[in-house]
């Protein structure tokens, strides 16, 4: 019986050791700054990306999917070690990444490769490669590694604060969310992913508001299986949140975490978010 | 209009023993039309001295709502008279005030549930009925209010029952109790004492006891207001004219004439005879001519004859008048406005209606996704019957409303009881108060939590207000003149003065602007975009850390409306 590698996007937000140590490949989203393309997470930082990203408004940076070709590269490789894959990405209301991910399967060997749209984003999607990979190194064989990830997709949650509104309309990603637009006020979104789509929960103006609504949503959430808060270069803000819900979660077991560059161009700077799992 | 108000078979000085339904129809139509001319008194009453949905004007407002439905109405039975006026007054409860009367009535047709006619002791009855309704309505009642003078007056209405069944002196003892309850009631609540005056909507219910007594007595209880097509008062509006003859307005001309060696006071007199409202002023060489004729022709002429005419201008006051008229009818009763966005209703099934004052500060709260708009606030308290309106309109049979104004909530409550879907008040008290609500609903929350949410976030909001002073007074050690900007804290006066950027930097300051963000300032109908641009950035200058954001608002007499956040 073959051994079970897991496959995901740069948009899962694994840190590398993590990654690493569960033996995860991880396949780059691309960025580009007008004609310089980046392969996230590889070819440029966070602090270049946010300080070009505000160097160069109102122009924003864009974002592409890998390829199919890049996935079948990918693909082939461990293939060829002798390994079948398992390759879980970010939702495909977001990304093609999931829809180019397919092809290259179909294209290889759809036996030996299974592809599964998680239906949400950032470490949402990290949490599902980590419990994959941990059961694929237990051993566990496909039907009992899918199992764990399909058993896991309802109970994601991720309930963040964006501190504009700006980036995710440029970006068209918004959805429902829509209805949070054309605000007279300046308003900050508190959103969601519900069925892969971001729906609107509600609006604040402050930061420190925002992050009152968030723990107060992990309060009722909870408990946790596994939690982490990301950010988009907002450190302060995510340390913050994550001592807020210590009450929740044991504090040295929240994961602090900056959100990949691709979302950061969607979202912008200074968003702030939890990633959960919740305990079934 | 002797017939009005001097029943000649209430002329026998022989004791009245029995109450019955057409004699209460008149009773409350006494009532009503005493308070009515007594209204200003009333509103004069106001502890805070802001242009405020005065309690004259809302009680009067409750009452007429009642007498209409009494009208409309052929009930003779004295159950079903009071039944009716309940129901009138009920639907018509505007204000606080108005709500805590119409509880008051309500309680009073309970207690006569069942009776033709009535004797002292069933009065008696019925009073305590009516006292116990009211104080029931009020979630924490206050003594030294409307509720201390019901109270004390029908305890009154007991003891005198207990020793007459002459219904005059019963009511007599009802009115001396409740005038002396009245005069105590700033002993009893110290803001009526710090403001000099009694309580209003004790005073208003005083005037309608006062206009039973005076109707039972052969007083006049004064005809104008049983005219009551003339529009009350409001306060955004003019009085109307009086009517010139059958009840027609005619026209309202100016002129000056020209010429030489004009005889004025020959002119004053000429037309003078011709109409009414005449002022004639001028010399020799100009005269200027205002007058009020149901037909414009004689005047022009008589002036054309004596000299050149100049700056001619005729109003059709008929016509002024039944602008006048629909507007005093629409402006406290206009439709809710369904919002053009995407509502609450529409996107979770639960609706939002909220009552906003301006505008500006309707976008905004139609921004915020609000399902439909009431328009109203401090100077213009809707009915329950707006609300309820409101209520029934939208689609959803869940609905989450919001008064943002203290003397509203009331009022909501009731529409909320008196609608068959399920509502919800959540009892913010300023329009900020509201929009910071507003943004809390949660799209992907039940009902209960967001009630909940919209409560937190709602109270988690420093709201300021700011106006002109409408009287001289003192309140908690502050001097206020009359005409002074003064600016309310969390419904807390704590600065008046000559110069609104400095009563709101004084505000800011007395909140301390280090424990918030953001200040929030939407600008009323009285400012203008540059005058709150300018004064929005000598606040910034003063306070450089916080944020602040400038918006439209367009409420009347508000000045500003703030948020700290």
């Amino acid at each position: 019986m073959s051994n079970i590698r897991i496959v995901t996007d740069s948009s899962a937000d694994l840190p590398q050791p993590v990654a690493d140590a569960l033996d995860i490949t991880v396949v780059p989203l691309y960025i580009h700054f007008g004609e310089d393309t980046y392969r996230e997470g590889i070819d440029i930082t966070h602090e270049e990306f946010y300080r070009r990203m505000e160097a160069e408004a109102p122009n924003l940076p864009k974002t592409s999917a890998p390829s199919p070709a890049d996935f079948m590269k990918v693909y082939q490789e461990i293939l060829d070690e002798g390994d079948d894959i398992i390759s879980i990405h970010v939702s495909a209301a977001f990304s093609t990444t999931y829809n180019n991910a397919r092809l290259a399967a179909q294209e290889l060997d759809p036996e030996r490769i299974t592809v599964i749209d998680s239906r949400n984003v950032s470490m949402c999607l990290g949490w599902v490669c980590i419990a994959a990979a941990e059961a694929a190194m237990r051993g566990d064989d496909r039907e009992e590694i899918i199992e764990i990830v399909l058993d896991m997709l309802p109970r994601l949650r991720i309930p963040s604060f964006l501190e504009t509104l700006e980036y995710v309309r440029y970006g068209g990603r918004i959805g429902s969310a829509e209805a949070f637009l054309g605000t007279v006020l300046d308003v900050k979104p508190i959103l969601a992913i519900e069925d892969g789509k971001v729906v609107p929960l509600e609006k604040v103006r402050t930061r420190g508001r925002a992050l009152d609504r968030l723990a107060a949503m992990a309060r009722e959430l909870a408990p946790f299986e596994d939690i982490a808060v990301m950010h988009t270069h907002s450190p302060e803000m995510a340390e913050k949140l994550a001592d807020m819900l210590a009450d929740v979660h044991p504090r040295q077991n929240i994961l602090i975490a900056q959100t990949g560059v691709a979302m950061g161009s969607h979202v912008g700077p200074g968003a702030v978010g939890i990633c959960a799992v919740v305990a079934k | 209009m002797a017939e009005n108000t001097t029943p000649s078979s209430l002329r026998v000085h022989e004791p009245l023993t029995v109450l019955d339904g057409t004699l209460l129809r008149e009773l409350v139509k006494a009532a009503a039309a005493w308070l009515n001319r007594n209204k200003e008194k009333v509103n004069a009453l106001n502890v805070f001295p802001v242009p405020d949905g005065d309690t004259g004007t809302n009680m009067n407002l409750t009452m007429r709502s009642a007498v209409k439905e009494l009208d409309a109405s052929p009930a003779t039975r004295l159950d079903e008279v009071a039944k009716v006026v309940a129901q009138g007054a009920l639907l018509g409860a505007r204000g606080n005030s108005g709500v805590i009367l119409s509880q008051l009535l309500r309680g009073f047709a309970r207690g006569l549930e069942g009776k033709e006619t009535a004797t002292t002791d069933d009065l008696a009855i019925a009073f305590q009925a009516a006292t116990k309704a009211a104080y029931s309505a009020v979630m924490k009642p206050v003594e030294g209010t409307i509720l201390t003078v019901a109270r004390e007056a029908a305890d009154a209405a007991e003891r005198s029952a207990a020793t007459t069944s002459d219904i005059v002196k019963l009511l007599e003892d009802v009115l001396d109790a409740a005038q002396d309850a009245l005069r105590r009631t700033p002993d009893m609540l110290h803001v009526l004492k710090d403001a000099g005056v009694v309580d209003s909507g004790g005073q208003g219910l005083v005037f309608l006891f006062e206009g039973m007594l005076r109707y039972l007595k052969g007083e006049p209880v004064e005809a104008e207001a049983e005219t009551s097509a003339i529009p009350d008062h409001l306060p955004e509006l003019d009085a109307p004219p009086e009517p010139l003859a059958d009840g027609r307005y005619g026209y309202d001309i100016q002129f000056l004439i020209r010429g030489e060696n004009l005889d004025v006071e020959a002119i004053r007199e000429m037309i003078r005879s011709m109409g009414d409202c005449a002022l004639v002023v001028g010399d020799s060489n100009v005269v200027k001519v205002h007058v009020h004729c149901l037909n414009p022709g004689p005047a022009l002429e008589y002036g054309a004859n004596l000299g050149m005419l100049d700056d001619i201008v005729v109003e059709n006051m008929d016509l002024q008048y039944e602008e006048f008229k629909q507007q005093a009818e629409q402006t406290p009763v206009a439709p809710p406005m369904p919002t053009k966005r995407v509502s609450t209703d529409a996107a979770t099934g639960i609706a939002t209606v909220a009552v906003v004052p301006g505008d500006g500060l309707r976008n905004v709260f139609e921004s915020l996704n609000v399902s439909a708009i009431v328009p109203g606030g401090q100077t213009m308290n809707p009915s329950t019957q707006d609300l309820l309106e409101a209520i029934d309109a939208v689609e959803s049979d869940t609905v989450i409303v919001l008064p943002n104004n203290k003397n509203i909530i009331l009022a909501a409550q009731q529409a909320a009881e008196l609608s068959d879907k399920t509502v919800y008040v959540v009892p913010t008290r300023t329009v900020p108060q509201g929009i910071a609500a507003m943004m809390a609903f949660n799209f992907k929350s039940d009902v209960e939590s967001n009630v909940q949410n919209m409560q937190e976030a709602a109270n988690h909001v420093v709201s300021g207000e700011v106006t002109r002073a409408v009287r001289t007074t003192q309140i908690d050690g502050i001097e206020v003149e009359e005409g002074d900007f003064i600016g309310i804290l969390d419904g807390r006066l704590v600065v008046a003065g000559k110069d609104l950027t400095d009563v709101m930097r004084s505000m800011l300051k007395t909140a301390d602007p280090s424990r918030f963000e953001i200040g929030t300032f939407y600008y009323g109908a009285d400012l203008s975009e540059e005058e709150a641009h300018r004064l929005v950035e000598a606040l910034q200058a003063a306070f450089p850390a916080l944020e602040m954001e400038v918006v439209y608002g367009g409420q009347p007499n508000y000045h500003v409306l703030f948020s700290l956040e």
